[in-house]
């Protein structure tokens, strides 16, 4: 009997095995010292070592188990993602309220029945409570309008 | 100190203006995201930590704290009317409260489980002011051994324990602790993982971390679906509240179980309170004299597992506050907004911090009668919350986690973090591994290591430290016993079915 790889499985396993790998890697510069006076390095590199070898069980276990039924949805993860960079690079460039203006569009864009209107009303509600709280109420160093 | 000085000493401390307004809010913003489908405590938590930078020590513990207790009062609201659990806490509550809110009783489920929420969160308060002082008065004599022992066994526990594959839980929990390595070794001083990058010499920031795996992957799982069927929803009247004499005789003994369950489990570092209400509702099956009413609007199916995640989420502070050891990820971010207002719960807690526990345990009789109060006459405006759409509610949620992490360090490399947790955890939820794990092992990493690093040296090298010592053994025993009971099953299963494939 011929059982398939379930890929998504094993790419995620593998995914993990990786990032052991590549701590390994990393933590070849720090010193591992002993046992009694142990390094930096050791505990890195016993970590690193756990992980691959328990994402070596799950890419073992993980055989023939069915796919998961759940597929990537591409709109809301990029749209959402989208804003939320768009906002750490812009708000001390911009200033907050286009950075926010801009979020939240990108944002509300991917939810089912919003409008223009409605999303720029949000905006302005949020933009107005943010800066109340945030830049009024705790004084964090952001200024409206410009970096 | 005995109970009673603490009690006064407790009373002096929260009953202020400053420390019942900071209740009121912190539990009306666990309790509005509670009801909120989508949006757990731990988000709430991330996103109110930056406010509580500004605030004493004493009302910043006392909001976070409720916003956990709040939250599970509100879950059980949307459980019940929309067959949607408010938080995973509450998801066992819909199986038998969604039948009973069909038979137009939704009134008297609310009832129900608000009244044994309180009672589970009463039992475990107690247990919490009897119980932490005198465990932290044991754990005054541990070493490094022992604390590294009880910290393997929460997260070993925490990985094993989250329900679905505990495998993938022990990967992520380890994930969680080499993440914990990146930024500076507080033994040496070198930098580790940092890749030349400033901002994380300081290491991960928790914050963005947790704000990403369950704030933004949580929205990105339910972005863009249609909204929550509100046509559906019942008016719930305050005089369709009131439970028949049967209801309340059919609840008392349950909610008495759940409670000794939820606070049996809440103490157990690394089970939450999820595990809890499961574990009530099936023991609830099991002793009732007809099993088949379960699943059909059974009342000992929602006042055992309410009793029982209330009675947990309580009783996982004792851990936290006299240990050091979260119970769950909620309260391993409490323990982080803790240690970032200085704060170090450690056995010395109780004798250092003696006022700042007393009035915690004040606040959470407060906080209980306050959400006993603003649940059963202002359900209506709770239920009312279930209507917000989600093209309002998903940015403006989205927004305050920017801000909120910005504000942290006033730097947008944070929010650049918030980004990567994301993606990490939208993955993670995908392909069902666990995340919550991930951010146990992160949070208790550097202690992990540190005193790992401390009894070899203080044992010269001897490994067998950890098993001379009685207390640590004992620790070490029970982590290998959950080692061995759930992941053996499942090395076996993928022994036989390799022996099948060759």
């Amino acid at each position: 009997m011929k059982t398939k790889w379930n890929r998504p499985e094993l790419l995620a396993a593998s995914a993990f095995m990786a990032t052991g790998f590549g701590a390994l890697w990393v933590a070849r510069d720090y010193p591992v010292g002993t046992v009694t006076r142990m390094g930096p390095g050791f505990i890195p590199i016993a970590i690193s070592v756990l992980l691959i070898l328990s994402a070596a069980v799950v890419a073992v276990q993980c055989r023939s188990l069915p796919e998961s039924p759940t597929r990537p949805r591409l709109k809301p993860f990029v749209f959402i993602m989208g804003g939320i960079l768009a906002w750490a690079l812009l708000v001390d460039r911009v200033g907050f309220i286009p950075a926010t203006v801009i979020l939240v569009l990108a944002c509300a864009s991917v939810e089912i029945g919003s409008t223009w209107r409605s999303s720029l009303l949000l905006a302005g509600g949020l933009c107005a409570t943010g800066y109340a709280i945030f830049i009024r109420g705790l004084g964090i160093p952001l200024s409206p309008f410009g970096g | 100190m005995d109970l009673l000085s603490g009690l006064a000493l407790g009373v002096e401390m929260a009953i202020t203006w400053e420390g019942l307004l900071f209740c009121l809010i912190g539990v009306s913003i666990g309790m509005f995201i509670g009801v909120l489908p989508g949006i757990g405590p731990l988000a709430a938590v991330a996103m109110t930590l930056p406010i509580t930078y500004h605030l004493q020590p004493m009302s910043a513990l006392i909001m976070l704290a409720g916003i956990f207790y709040g939250a599970q009062y509100g879950g059980s609201t949307a459980s019940i009317l929309l067959n949607l659990p408010g938080t995973s806490t509450t998801a066992v509550t819909a199986l038998d409260g969604y039948p009973m809110a069909k038979q137009g009783r939704a009134g008297v489920a609310l009832f129900i489980t608000t009244i044994t929420s309180f009672f589970g969160g009463c039992v475990a308060i107690i247990l919490l002011m009897g119980f932490a002082p005198a465990l932290g008065k044991m754990a005054l004599s541990f070493s490094s051994a022992e604390y590294f022992s009880i910290m393997l066994l929460g997260l070993v526990a925490a990985a094993t324990m989250a329900i679905g594959s505990p495998m993938k839980g022990i990967v992520s929990v380890i994930a969680g602790l080499l993440l914990a390595m990146v930024g500076m070794d507080t033994t040496s001083g070198t930098v580790r993982y940092s890749f030349g990058i400033l901002e994380l010499q300081d290491g991960l920031n928790l914050v963005a971390m947790a704000m990403g795996l369950f704030g933004v992957a949580e929205i990105l799982k339910n972005a863009g679906q249609p909204d929550r069927p509100t046509d559906k929803l019942q008016k719930v009247r305050l005089r369709e509240l009131m439970p028949t004499r049967d209801d309340l005789r059919q609840t008392w003994k349950p909610a008495i179980r759940g409670a000794g369950i939820g606070s049996f489990i809440g103490i157990l570092p690394g089970a939450g309170p999820t595990l809890a209400a499961f574990l009530a509702y099936a023991m609830e099956k099991r002793v009732a004299r007809d099993p088949s009413r379960f699943g059909k609007g059974a009342i000992e199916g929602i006042s055992a597992p309410e009793a029982a995640n209330n009675a947990s989420t309580q009783a996982a502070f004792i851990p936290t506050l006299a240990l050091g050891i979260p119970g769950d990820a909620s309260m391993a971010v409490l323990l982080g907004a803790m240690m970032i207002h200085g704060i170090t719960p450690r056995p010395e807690f109780f004798t250092v911090h003696t006022d700042l526990f007393w009035g915690l345990v004040v606040s959470f009789w407060i906080g209980n009668l306050m959400l006993l109060v603003l649940n059963i006459p202002l359900i209506g405006v709770w239920v009312r919350i279930l209507t917000i759409p989600q093209r309002l509610l998903f940015p403006a949620v989205i927004f305050f986690i920017c801000v909120g992490v910005y504000s942290v360090n006033n730097n947008p490399f944070d929010v650049l973090t918030v980004i990567v947790f994301g993606v990490i955890g939208y993955l993670m939820n995908m392909l069902n591994y666990p995340t919550a794990p991930l951010l146990m092992g992160f949070i208790l990493g550097p202690m992990i290591e540190q005193h790992f690093r401390r009894a070899l040296l203080f044992s010269r090298g001897d490994m067998w430290t950890f098993v001379d010592r009685p207390i640590s053994a004992a620790f070490l025993a029970c982590t290998a016993g959950l080692v061995l009971l759930l992941v053996f099953p499942s090395l076996r299963r993928t022994a036989g079915r390799l022996k099948r494939a060759f």
